[in-house]
């Protein structure tokens, strides 16, 4: 092999070490899911919230696809998809759950998605949320909040989900 | 030697390429807000009318005073459901008043029992008999974040009792008929 193609193959190898250090697989979601106030209510005087748990009435979504030009190629990359939460101002009652919907836009098909169909809790580490192949785009995840109580203080509860996605 | 480090490098490209597979996650996240409003809710409740009529028996022998011994009635209980915002010193109170004349020489009275305990969180603390007046006085304090749940045997039980006022008031009672009066109950912030 020639001192031509050894540089070559060199700088393929640097090439792809700051491909590797710059991960290769993206993560973007958008949408933010928002309850209903009206959900929150109450029937008579002296009983509890008649629903002790609400669903949110708009929806995230979550889109993946590989930053690495090999992988955007071929569409075959593997990944997983884990969740956790950073609390702003949330009450421990409170429990936040998420699933995802099977609507999702893929490349020729290729795209498949496992788990995450049931309801689950986002806790403060982060936890497996549903694995696939090959990009995908606009995932929809659902959110609810259970425990709903009249025991817990009036205020905004705030926390930040944050989604993190791992090659296979 | 030439082959041998082009099989070297090829050796560590495959490697490298292979470590891309490899790489820690990368992150997105968005914020999420779930407001838990304010809730003032108070009821009364009766397992037949909400009108209570409190009468003494008048006497059956001449020279008899009016008895007002069975003037009382514990038919009402009072529930309600509160959120208050947690803040320290936050609690809200049950005030009673009543709207029309009392009549002269006596006194309507109301007690509130403690809650039934079919509720939860910090339900309020009965403060005793109350002589009820066109101003606003306090029955039940303490109240916060709680239920009592609702209808008849939750919450607290109320117990009305029409007293003669003293024993020298007698002679300010006056027959006048029926006199409807209108008992307020309000579930309000503490002062």
């Amino acid at each position: 092999m020639s001192a031509k193609k050894n540089m070559i193959l060199i700088s393929l190898i640097i090439g792809f070490t700051f491909t590797s250090i710059a991960q290769p697989i993206e993560i973007s979601v958008s949408g933010t899911p928002t309850f209903e106030p009206s959900l929150i209510r109450i029937s008579e005087a002296g009983n509890d919230f008649t629903n002790n748990t609400i669903e949110s009435s708009t929806q995230s979504f979550i889109s993946i696809s590989a930053i690495n030009f090999w992988d955007r190629l071929s569409k075959q990359f593997g990944y997983r998809v884990t969740a956790y939460k950073t609390d702003i101002n949330m009450h421990p009652s409170l429990i936040l759950e998420i699933k995802r919907g099977s609507n999702r836009h893929g490349h020729f098909n290729k795209s498949r998605i496992y788990h995450g169909r049931n309801w689950q809790p986002v806790t403060n580490t982060p936890v497996y949320f549903f694995s696939g192949s090959a990009p995908t785009y606009n995932i929809p995840v659902s959110y609810r909040i259970r425990n709903i109580s009249v025991l817990i203080p009036a205020d905004d509860f705030e926390t930040t989900v944050i989604f993190t996605v791992y090659e296979n | 030697m030439r082959r041998r480090l082009s099989i070297g490098l090829t050796i560590i490209f495959i490697v490298f390429t292979l470590r891309v597979q490899s790489q820690s996650g990368q992150s997105q996240g968005h914020g999420l807000t779930i407001s838990i409003p304010e809730v003032v809710m108070l009821g009364l409740e009766a397992t037949s009318s909400k009108s209570i009529v409190l009468n003494p028996e008048s006497p059956n022998t001449a020279g008899l005073a009016l008895d007002f011994a069975n003037s009382h009635n514990s038919d009402l209980w009072i529930n309600y459901s509160s959120i208050t915002d947690g803040g320290a010193g936050h609690l809200r109170s049950v005030t009673v008043a009543v709207t029309g004349p009392i009549p002269k020489g006596v006194d309507l009275k109301v007690s509130a029992s403690h809650d039934a305990g079919k509720g939860k969180g910090a339900v309020g603390v009965p403060l005793g008999q109350v002589i009820l007046s066109a101003e606003a006085q306090n029955i039940i304090t303490g109240i916060g974040s709680c239920y009592t749940g609702a209808g008849v045997n939750n919450g607290h039980r109320l117990t009305y009792s029409l007293e003669l006022k003293d024993p020298d008031s007698y002679a300010a009672l006056d027959y006048g008929g029926s006199t409807g009066l209108t008992v307020i109950y309000t579930l309000t912030d503490s002062k």
